[in-house]
């Protein structure tokens, strides 16, 4: 393996670590929020404040917080240069063709871009410290009360939890596929971004084939262990909250409310 | 006494318009406690013979009791799976989880096992295998033989009667191999299991207490693997190559030279060749 997996639960003893799942999950949901509505620059120094806060409390390295934003740059420049350049037609630096780059576009750009990593980095915190079972269980349990209106919230938990099994896999498999595609002469190093584009298409047919068959010996495995449906199995019972739970979910609403007020 | 017992079991499918038999009119009886090696080249009904007895496949002819478990009848399928586990060729394909103490447990909560049995029964399956101290690891940072014998505690952890191993170990490095097939032997000389391995690998059967040949859905023999083996009659019907050994054996005879008996394994061969050590 020559990356770690993005999100890939790694076991550790931190206050971040300790706290509820579902404390995590649901502290995760606001802070997105929280995210989307940061409007001023004070907005993000107080978003970026409490994400560096969380990354030093649970103890994970920063190149671990920022695993996935390294992965997606190729998105992250798409994204802001699409925004500076088409944003905004009024102002425009200068117009060519379809171009109108601009200094709004590119503080729109900087404001996505942004927004997007901050989010992630939120998500790796969450799915760094907390065991996929776990997540799976916390998610059950938010979204139990859906059940009444037919939603199956069992299954959903154990189809996330299986996807967030198989992303390892998945990664390795690709990187295997790559090669074996490199092998033949397919150039995934070129600078052109159509011969990119051209070059990842024979990864896709072959990768989404592993996935059927995989998901077809899956599920035979796990008939084979009992699996019947995602109900009648043993439940997690979880704890009581404890204090650290409640101040650390008082701690993210008052960070989103603070986003409100200030917008 | 008798655990599994298949009588005139069939298994057909459809292809191309016509009715093709996977499994022809076999009959097995396996014995509680023993280790029989299910021998066969790709296609021979080996793997559907194994489905069968895990209740993965329902019974269309011919009649099959698992621990005294009808397994004509639906309402025994997941008794059946609860006495009798399987494990696979390839262990990426066998987790649910990237935490192996969490995938261990899968098994113990479909059976609503409650929850505060399940640490103790996933350490001691782990203890088991050998990979006590691995909880809170993900399958994914182990070897391949380290992988398929966490597949085998998830199993283990249900505590069954009998355990299939579906070519668990074909896609393993020697070393790897040579792990499953420890964990295997004990399993089967330690903890009293019923073992049927399902091979291609002539090799495997040595290690078995009995071993059946499959053949194009048929039961060609069954037998001790010294005798199965050294059948070569047998083993060319069934398309297979006998193992090293005993192809010395009979090469040697050609040449005139005459061993006191047909070594199965290759410890066996250099103690027949040179009898003073």
């Amino acid at each position: 393996m020559n990356r770690l997996p993005t999100g890939m639960y790694l076991p550790g003893d931190s206050p971040i670590h300790r706290l509820d799942p579902r404390v995590k999950l649901l502290g995760l949901f606001i802070s997105v929020t929280a995210i989307i509505l940061v409007r001023p620059l004070i907005g993000y120094g107080v978003i970026l404040a409490f994400l560096a806060f969380t990354v030093a409390l649970s103890g994970l390295s920063i190149k671990i917080a920022l695993n996935s934003v390294q992965r997606l740059s190729w998105f992250f420049l798409v994204i802001f240069m699409m925004n500076t350049f088409f944003y905004s037609p009024e102002n425009a630096w200068f117009s060519w063709w379809i171009f109108t780059p601009s200094s709004a576009g590119l503080m729109q750009g900087v404001d996505v871009v942004l927004r997007v990593v901050f989010a992630l980095v939120a998500s790796n915190v969450i799915t760094s410290s907390t065991a996929p079972m776990e997540i799976t269980n916390a998610l059950e349990a938010l979204i139990s009360p859906f059940k009444l209106v037919g939603i199956p919230a069992e299954q959903i938990a154990m189809i996330l939890s299986i996807a967030i099994q198989f992303i390892p896999t998945f990664s390795e498999e690709t990187e295997m596929i790559r090669k074996a595609q490199t092998a033949r002469g397919a150039r995934f190093d070129s600078k052109k971004l159509t011969e990119k584009a051209a070059a990842v298409l024979p990864l896709v047919v072959p990768i989404f084939l592993s996935a059927f068959k995989r998901a077809d010996e899956l599920s035979i495995a796990m008939e084979a262990r009992g699996y019947r449906s995602a109900s009648g199995r043993t439940r997690k019972k979880f704890a009581p909250l404890k204090v650290d739970d409640y101040f650390a979910l008082l701690i993210v609403i008052a960070i989103c409310i603070l986003q409100i007020l200030i917008r | 006494m008798v655990i599994i017992e298949a009588t005139d079991l069939v298994h057909s499918y459809e292809f191309e318009g016509s009715q093709n038999r996977s499994i022809d009119g076999v009959t097995l009886h396996i014995e509680q406690g023993e280790w029989l090696v299910i021998l066969g080249r790709n296609g021979s009904g080996k793997t559907t013979f194994a489905k069968h007895i895990n209740a993965l496949l329902p019974v269309q002819g011919g009649e099959l009791n698992v621990a005294r478990l009808d397994a004509r009848d639906p309402a025994n399928i997941w008794e059946i799976r609860r006495h009798c586990g399987m494990v696979f060729q390839d262990p990426n394909n066998q987790f649910v989880s990237s935490v192996i103490e969490e995938d261990i447990a899968f098994g113990l909560e479909n059976y609503d096992t409650p929850a505060g049995e399940i640490p103790a029964r996933v350490e001691r399956a782990l203890a088991i295998v050998g990979m006590d101290g691995f909880e809170k690891k993900s399958p994914h940072m182990l070897s391949g033989g380290q992988k398929q014998r966490i597949a085998i505690a998830g199993v283990l952890a249900i505590d069954p009667q009998i355990i299939l191993f579906d070519e668990a170990t074909s896609m393993l490095d020697p070393e790897g191999r040579q792990e499953v097939l420890s964990t295997i032997h004990k399993l089967h000389a330690e903890e009293g299991k019923t073992i049927v391995m399902i091979t291609h690998l002539v090799e495997e059967a040595t290690l078995a207490d009995r071993v059946a040949v499959f053949s194009q859905g048929k039961l060609l023999g069954v037998s001790s693997p010294r005798e199965v083996l050294s059948n070569l009659d047998l083993l060319h019907n069934a398309g297979l190559t006998p193992p090293l050994p005993i192809r010395a054996y009979y090469d040697l005879q050609k040449e005139g030279v005459t061993l006191p008996c047909c070594p199965l394994t290759h410890q066996e061969l250099v103690e027949a060749l040179c009898p003073s050590k």
